[in-house]
């Protein structure tokens, strides 16, 4: 490419070569046809090489030998927010408010209609569901539940004191709601408590599930059930298998293929009745490591 | 402009600097801010003297990672420097400053009045100059001329070949030339 220059002639006349061009950057002598681009590169080097700045407050604690002061990490947040644009500060600031309404309402640390609100909204906008009786909708699966009683356990306040029956854990959040798992249609289970003859069913013999579960805490039994037991208020975190799932809103479905679950049979039945919940009688059975409370009475 | 600005004592200075020994912080200070100061400069920067020093600050923060010589420092300078300035690009085409009344920082007195004036003049065209340059050109220009980087520590800087650093330069150097043959200008 060419160009006319003051003298008429084209520019340059000669090919700008890789040599040229390091001779005008180090300073060293160039064909006169290139003495603009002398001009320039002496023009840029005395433009550029000015007296050293005067260094800001915090680079003069640095050069001093001390720790620098402003760029903490703290600092530095500060500043990326500061510098983001309105409306992803204002997206920024709605998102921290509702994760931290969120986390307080699912802590249940918020004033019953507050909290009641917030559990609504999150039953709504994600799959976790809340062990409330005055929330539990049906058909889904819930991501908390609380500590529920082993079979035989009774009272009201003896949920907290027992292990988790089975020690299966709950389901993870974003576990679909599953329908009670296949071949153990509900009902069809032997011996599972009921209402009504809380100390029926005797174990089955069952052969051994084929991938052994993890090593689980097996609750102790008591020996007497009293004869009529009263309602628990929860429902077992996992009870495969124990009637269909609109029965019971609150309790982990697990599905036959969950890996780190075992077969349905290797959960413990920890069937409780929910009051209010139209549970089946003799749906669910006992596992081997839990006998019922009859067993030893 | 020299390319060894230590005296042939950069080792010495930088272990020196990584047991935060003042005098040679000071040292590394003295002997490359002018030029990080002036590429800022040219590259059109608001407020170059305050990015300069946060340029140093970020050197100083991450010297225990360096390892290398003197040309490789300097590359690493100035590689700071130019992410520093891209972060400050970034940031005023979100926010805009208010303009300035003159991108020139304000000369101090001295004796020599028309000298001064001279060179403010000069600088300023010289700026002028390097703005009408595509921004690939310019970036590849001043590296080579005020940070007295070779091809190689320009490529590894702004993360291109030497092929493509080599091809802006030559194209940056013959559209300055037309530039100032078309205008007439004098620098």
């Amino acid at each position: 490419m060419t160009v006319t220059g003051d003298s008429g002639n084209v520019w340059p006349s000669v090919p700008l070569t890789d040599e040229a061009i390091e001779a005008l950057v180090t300073g060293a002598e160039v064909d006169a046809e290139f003495a603009v681009l002398t001009a320039f590169a002496d023009a840029v080097s005395t433009a550029a090489d000015q007296p050293a700045p005067t260094p800001s407050a915090a680079l003069a604690t640095v050069l001093q030998g001390q720790p620098a002061v402003a760029g903490s990490a703290r600092g530095r947040l500060v500043a990326k927010v500061a510098g983001l644009g309105l409306a992803v500060k204002i997206a920024l600031g709605a998102s921290v408010a509702a994760a931290a309404a969120a986390g307080a309402g699912a802590a249940g640390m918020l004033p019953e209609p507050v909290d009641d609100l917030v559990r609504d909204v999150i039953e709504k906008v994600t799959p976790i569901e809340f062990d409330d009786p005055a929330h539990a909708p049906t058909g889904s699966t819930p991501t908390t539940v609380p500590a529920a009683p082993a079979p035989g356990t009774v009272g009201p306040g003896a949920p907290e004191q027992t292990p988790p029956a089975g020690g299966s854990s709950p389901t993870p959040p974003g576990t679909p709601g599953t329908p009670a798992t296949p071949g153990t249609p509900a009902g069809t289970a032997p011996a599972t408590p009921t209402p009504g003859s809380p100390t029926t069913g005797t174990p089955q013999p069952q052969a051994p599930p084929a991938t052994e579960p993890p090593p689980r805490t097996v609750p102790a039994p008591v020996p007497t059930v009293p004869a009529t037991v009263p309602p628990v208020p929860a429902t077992p975190p996992s009870a495969p298998g124990h009637g269909p799932p609109e029965d019971h809103p609150s309790a982990t479905v697990v599905p036959p293929s969950s890996p780190g679950h075992g077969p349905p049979e290797d959960h413990s039945p920890a069937t409780v009745i929910t009051p209010g919940h139209g549970h089946p009688a003799g749906a669910g059975r006992p596992s081997e490591e839990e006998p019922p409370a009859d067993d030893e009475g | 402009m020299q390319r060894d600005r230590f005296g042939g004592q950069f080792d010495a200075v930088l272990a020196a600097a990584n047991r935060r020994e003042p005098w040679a912080l000071e040292r590394i200070f003295q002997s490359l801010s002018p030029v990080v100061a002036g590429y800022l400069r040219l590259q059109g920067c608001r407020e170059p003297d305050d990015l300069t020093s946060e340029v140093f600050l970020g050197v100083f923060r991450n010297l225990a990672s360096f390892d290398g010589g003197e040309g490789e420092f300097r590359s690493w300078v100035f590689t700071i420097a130019r992410r520093r300035l891209l972060d400050e690009r970034r940031r005023l085409s979100r926010h805009p400053d208010p303009e300035p009344l003159s991108t020139m920082t304000d000369p101090e007195a001295a004796d020599d009045v028309q000298g001064s004036v001279d060179e403010a003049i000069a600088t300023e065209r010289v700026q002028a100059l390097c703005k009408r340059l595509v921004p690939d050109q310019r970036e590849v220009l001043l590296l080579r001329l005020v940070g007295q980087l070779s091809v190689e520590e320009v490529a590894a800087a702004v993360g291109k070949t030497q092929g493509a650093v080599r091809a802006l330069q030559h194209r940056g150097f013959l559209a300055i030339g037309r530039l100032m043959k078309r205008e007439g200008m004098v620098l």
